[in-house]
C-alpha cells in the first residue's frame, strides 16, 4: 500500500470496523505509519488523514467506561468485556504486568478444579495518552457480579461475623491460597479488599494479583500503604515472602472479620498462624485446611450448609 | 549529557578521520591501555542521566552493555564496530524519536582490570567515543561467571532516566554476553569499583527485580561466543529475564535485532512489519532476527491510543519496598 492509497482509504472510511478489519491493530499501525506527519512533512492531506485515523481508532478501541471503583493503586472501569483496571501512577505498570503473568500462569499451570477461586483475565491492554505520551498497562478482569469484599462484609457486620458463617470463608480462603502455592506463586496481598465472597453461593475469589511473587526468591515489590501494619515485620524489612505470608494475612483477614465473636479455640488456632518468627508459622495451606476442618468439627459438629446473606 | 542530534555523516567523518590518522575504532585498547578510561570509570559516579531537552523532548534511554572478556572471542570487537550503527538505524526506521544511548563493558570483578565500564547517555557521535574507549579485556574467568550483577546494580541504582521518571516508560537495557552473573553484589566490590558503601551483600534477585522496574532488560547471547548453546547459561538468564533472552545466530544482525526490539516495545512497528522492512532494504538479517525475536512479539497486548480518563488521577496507594 502506498501513502496515497492509505490516505484515500481513510478519507473514504466511515465505519472503523470496516477500515480496520479483523487484524485491527496491525491495520491501524500500518495506516498510521504511512500517513504519519513525520513521514510526510508538509503534506496537509496526509496529516488530516492521520488525525481522522486517530479518531476512528479511538472510537474502535476505546470505550472509556464508567469508573466503578478506586483501588489502592488502580481505578476500575466498567466495560462490556469486564472491568478494565488502570494504574493511576504509570510507575505501577510493572505491578499490572505481574498480575497478568500470575493470572496467566494460574490458568495454564494451576489445578483446573480451583480456577473459580481466581478472577478471569479477559485481556491485557496497553493504553497511551496521546497528549502526555504516558503509557499504562491495563488488565481487563472478568466482572464478579453479586460479590462483596471482606471490608464490605466487615462494615455490614461491625460486631463481627458469626464464626459459623465465617467458617466457609476461612476454608475457601485457604483453598485459594493453597491453589496459588501449588502453582508456585505467593499472592502477598491477602487483604480484606482482595477477598471477594458471594454470600448465597458461598463463593470466594482472591483478586488483585499485582503484588504476586514467585515462590523461589524475589522480594515483594510493594505493599498497599493502608495495610502496612498488617504485614509481619520481616516482610517490610527484608522484603521476603513465602507461603507463610499468605497464610498469615489470610488469618488476619478472618480474625478481623469475626472480631470479638472469635471463640477461644479458634483464636488460638489463629494465633498459631501469625507467630512472630516466620519459621514457626504454617507454610502448607492444604495441611492447615485439614487442621481447621478438625477444629471446626470439634467446635460445631459435622459441616452443613448455612445460608449467609448480606443485610439489605 | 545526552544533548546533540546524531548525524550519520558525523560518524562517517570521524571514521574517515581515523582512517586518515591510522587510528582504529578500538583506539583505546589498541593503544595498549591497561586501565578503564577515566570517562568510563564508574567509581564515584553518582548518576548517569538521560534527560529530556528542547532538542529531545521525548528522550528514550537505551543502554547496551557487553561482555569484554576473552570468553567472547572476537565478539566484542565486532560489537564495537557494529554498534555505532544503532542510533542511525533507530532514527531512520522511526522506531524511536529521541534515543539516548549508553554503551558499557562488563568484565569479571574477581580477576579483571576493567570489570565495569560505563559511558554516558548520548544522542550524538560522542557515544561513539565511549564505544571506542571501551577496554577489551581478553581476560575473564573460565568459571562461566562474569560480573553482570555489578552492571545491573549500577544501572538500577546509578541511573536517572526521564522516560521512566516523567512518562512511566522503562528504558531498554541490553546485556550481551555468554556467561552467568555472580549470585550476589559483593560489598567489597561495590566499594572498590563504584565507591558505594553497602551495609551487606545484595542478592542478585533483589537487583534484577528492581532493575526491571526501571529497565526493560534483555540478554543477548551471540553465537560464536564461547558458551553459546550451553543450556546452563541460557537457563540462568531465562529464569531471570523470561522471554527476554535472545540467542543471536549472526552477530552482524545485532543492531537490527536491538532496533527491532525497541521498535516493538515502542509500538512503532509489529514484528511482521519489521521483518518486512528488513527485507525491503535488502538486509539478509531478516531470518536471524526473526528467529531471535520469535517469542518477543507474542502476548504483548494491544496498544490503545486514547486520552487517559479524567478521574485517573491521584497517587498510588502503594509503598514500594
Amino acid at each position: 500500500m502506498t501513502t496515497d492509497e492509505a490516505i484515500a482509504l481513510i478519507e473514504a472510511a466511515g465505519d472503523p470496523r470496516a477500515l480496520f478489519g479483523s487484524d485491527s491493530s496491525r491495520a491501524y499501525r500500518r495506516l498510521a505509519r504511512l500517513t504519519h506527519p513525520d513521514n510526510n512533512p508538509g503534506d496537509h492531506r496526509a496529516s488530516s488523514a492521520f488525525a481522522k485515523l486517530a479518531a476512528l481508532w479511538q472510537r474502535h478501541t476505546c470505550e472509556p467506561g464508567q469508573c466503578a471503583a478506586r483501588g489502592d493503586m488502580a481505578n476500575f472501569y466498567l466495560t462490556r468485556r469486564g472491568l478494565r483496571k488502570l494504574a493511576r501512577d504509570p510507575a505501577d505498570n510493572d505491578l499490572m504486568n505481574r498480575e497478568a503473568e500470575a493470572l496467566t500462569r494460574l490458568r495454564r499451570g494451576g489445578d483446573k478444579r480451583y480456577l473459580a477461586y481466581v478472577p478471569h483475565l479477559v485481556e491485557t491492554e496497553r493504553h497511551q495518552d496521546p497528549r502526555s505520551g504516558v503509557k499504562r498497562r491495563a488488565n481487563v478482569i472478568g466482572r464478579l457480579d453479586g460479590f462483596y469484599n471482606l471490608a464490605e462484609v466487615h462494615a455490614a457486620f461491625p460486631d463481627g461475623v458469626d464464626p459459623k458463617d465465617a467458617a466457609w470463608m476461612w476454608r475457601r480462603l485457604l483453598v485459594a491460597v493453597g491453589f496459588a502455592h501449588r502453582a508456585g506463586l505467593i499472592h502477598a496481598a491477602v487483604l480484606p479488599e482482595h477477598v471477594m465472597i458471594h454470600p448465597a453461593d458461598h463463593g470466594l475469589v482472591l483478586v488483585d494479583w499485582c503484588y504476586t511473587v514467585s515462590e523461589h526468591a524475589c522480594p515483594i515489590p510493594a505493599v498497599p500503604g493502608r495495610y502496612r501494619a498488617w504485614y509481619p515485620p520481616e516482610v517490610l524489612t527484608r522484603q521476603v515472602a513465602g507461603p507463610d505470608l499468605d497464610i498469615y494475612l489470610a488469618t488476619r483477614c478472618m480474625t478481623y472479620l469475626i472480631g470479638n465473636k472469635t471463640p477461644a479455640p479458634l483464636a488460638s488456632f489463629a494465633a498459631g498462624c501469625v507467630l512472630r518468627n516466620p519459621r514457626w508459622r504454617p507454610k502448607d495451606a492444604w495441611q492447615l485446611l485439614s487442621e481447621l476442618d478438625e477444629l471446626l468439627e470439634r467446635l460445631y459438629g459435622p459441616r452443613k450448609f448455612r445460608a449467609f446473606a448480606m443485610p439489605a | 549529557m545526552g544533548s546533540g542530534r546524531w548525524s550519520t555523516d558525523v560518524y562517517t567523518a570521524a571514521a574517515r578521520f581515523r582512517a586518515a590518522t591510522g587510528a582504529s575504532a578500538f583506539a583505546y585498547s589498541d593503544g595498549g591501555a591497561r586501565r578503564v578510561h577515566p570517562a568510563l570509570d564508574p567509581h564515584g559516579v553518582d548518576i548517569r542521566e538521560s534527560r529530556d531537552s528542547a532538542e529531545h523532548p521525548q528522550s528514550l534511554a537505551i543502554a547496551v552493555l557487553f561482555d569484554v572478556t576473552g570468553s567472547m572471542g572476537s565478539v566484542p570487537r565486532t560489537l564495537q564496530a557494529k554498534l555505532p550503527q544503532l542510533l542511525g538505524l533507530l532514527l531512520r526506521k522511526g522506531y524511536a524519536k529521541d534515543p539516548q544511548i549508553l554503551f558499557g563493558g562488563i568484565g569479571d570483578a574477581t580477576c579483571d582490570r576493567a570489570p565495569l565500564q560505563i559511558g554516558q547517555f548520548e544522542s550524538d557521535n560522542r557515544m561513539d567515543d565511549d564505544l571506542s574507549r571501551i577496554l577489551l579485556e581478553g581476560g575473564g574467568g573460565g568459571q562461566k561467571t562474569e560480573s553482570y550483577e555489578l552492571a545491573m546494580y549500577f544501572m538500577t541504582r546509578h541511573t536517572s532516566i526521564d522516560c521512566h521518571e516523567k512518562r512511566g516508560r522503562r528504558g531498554y537495557l541490553f546485556l550481551i554476553g555468554d556467561e552467568m552473573a555472580y549470585p550476589r553484589i559483593k560489598r567489597a566490590e561495590a566499594r572498590r569499583l563504584i565507591g558505594d558503601k553497602l551495609e551487606a551483600d545484595i542478592r542478585l534477585e533483589h537487583i534484577t527485580a528492581a532493575l526491571k522496574q526501571k529497565w526493560d532488560a534483555y540478554y543477548i547471547l551471540p553465537e560464536g561466543a564461547y558458551y553459546q548453546g550451553d543450556t546452563e547459561v541460557l537457563d540462568f538468564w531465562h529464569a531471570r529475564f523470561g522471554q527476554n533472552v535472545i540467542e543471536l545466530a549472526d552477530l552482524d544482525a545485532v543492531c537490527e535485532t536491538i532496533a527491532l526490539i525497541i521498535g516493538l516495545g515502542e509500538d512503532a512497528i509489529s514484528l511482521d512489519d519489521g521483518l518486512a522492512d528488513l527485507a525491503d532494504v535488502g538486509s539478509v538479517a531478516g531470518p536471524v532476527v526473526s528467529k531471535a525475536l520469535a517469542t518477543i512479539g507474542a502476548g504483548r497486548g494491544e496498544l490503545i491510543i486514547s486520552p487517559a480518563p479524567a478521574d485517573l488521577d491521584g497517587p498510588s496507594g502503594n509503598i514500594r519496598l
